[in-house]
């Protein structure tokens, strides 16, 4: 079996937005679905336990979570000083919402929901302090110690940098958070049709980038 | 569709969060589970410093304007019966005026008592003047 490069996995994923899911399909998402190494009931549990202020299942969440919230926050601040920040805040949050995270349908989407707020809100905040170059942090690394996927890695994270974080947000959300386009548009607040529209943007510049380089 | 997928994930992946967040996050996580619990919705409506600075300003605003509005008493509006009266008299009075004062059209016409006074059509001022009132004059 041949390795894919990097452009041809970029062009496949270019044609799958074609097959983006009927809106009334995303209007019946709200309820949760397994992901992450847990099922939604057992994310429902989570939760309640938190609720009940049992630190161990803290210590879950963070293992089945901190993985994905770090990814996000990174994608959307672009320093990874900035995502730990953002990724402790939000585990604060969590251990501040006692009670009220019983209610909580969706417990992976809310998680991602106050990720991406706090890092755009940490974003915005350092706009206004400083002006960074944000490109000069990985979005993406190599699975494996491959010379050849380390190399793909950096040249994608480089064409990432270069992409709107808006944009930025929905392929990570779709492709690195399992995320359903309804489930994006409601993490980023804006309508489904709306974020399938990001996420077909991104992937048509990402296609665009890596067809300049070669 | 899931196998492009697949191949994107097993190709690449968002690096892992720093070793050391592991313990911060639980920690400071930690500290906020075990203190009080997180006030509810109504509790910190009552303790936000900005809607209590909006009251008061509320207040304030209503004391001033208390204050500044004059309280002297209006003159009490006349009654209606008494208001409809005058105005009626008033109106018929200015309707007679002008009926003795209209000017007459045709200057050569005839009282009905068939009596034309040449003074009459002579000055402008008698013009005025009714045949009637010629007649008696």
């Amino acid at each position: 079996m041949t390795k894919p490069t990097i452009s041809s996995v970029f062009i496949s994923m270019e044609t799958m937005v074609d097959e983006i899911p009927p809106t009334t399909d995303d209007r019946t998402a709200p309820t949760p679905r397994a992901g992450w190494d847990l099922s939604a009931e057992r994310w429902i549990a989570l939760f309640a336990s938190i609720a009940r202020g049992e630190v161990a299942a803290l210590h879950d969440l963070y293992d089945h979570a901190a993985h994905r919230l770090y990814g996000l926050a990174l994608w959307r601040t672009g320093s990874p000083e900035d995502a730990a920040d953002v990724v402790q805040e939000v585990f604060v949050k969590v251990a501040e919402q006692g009670r009220r995270l019983e209610r909580v349908r969706n417990p992976r989407s809310w998680l991602l929901t106050v990720t991406h707020r706090l890092a755009v809100d940490l974003t915005r905040r350092r706009k206004v302090r400083q002006s960074e170059v944000l490109d000069e942090h990985p979005y993406l690394e190599a699975d494996s110690s491959d010379a050849g996927r380390s190399v793909d890695a950096r040249r994608a994270s480089a064409h990432l940098a270069r992409l709107p974080g808006r944009q930025r947000d929905a392929i990570y959300l779709r492709h690195f958070a399992d995320c359903t386009f309804a489930e994006i548009a409601r993490i980023v607040g804006v309508p489904t049709f709306t974020a399938a529209s990001r996420y077909r943007l991104g992937l048509q510049r990402l296609r665009r980038l890596m067809e300049q380089e070669q | 569709m899931t196998s492009d997928r697949d191949r994107l994930l097993d190709a690449l992946k968002p690096p892992q969060p720093p070793p050391e967040l592991r313990d911060r996050s639980l920690r400071a996580a930690t500290d906020v589970l075990r203190r009080s619990p997180v006030p509810d919705r109504w509790t910190r409506i009552w303790e936000s410093r900005p809607l209590r600075l909006a009251w008061a300003a509320a207040v304030a605003g209503l004391l001033v304007a208390n204050t500044l509005i004059p309280t002297t008493p209006r003159p009490a509006p006349a009654t209606a019966q008494g208001f409809s009266l005058h105005h009626l008299s008033q109106a018929a009075e200015d309707e007679i005026r002008a009926i003795a004062t209209m000017p007459r059209l045709d200057l050569n016409a005839r009282s009905l008592s068939g009596v034309v006074s040449a003074a009459a059509a002579r000055t402008g001022a008698e013009e005025t003047q009714s045949p009637n009132q010629k007649e008696n004059a």
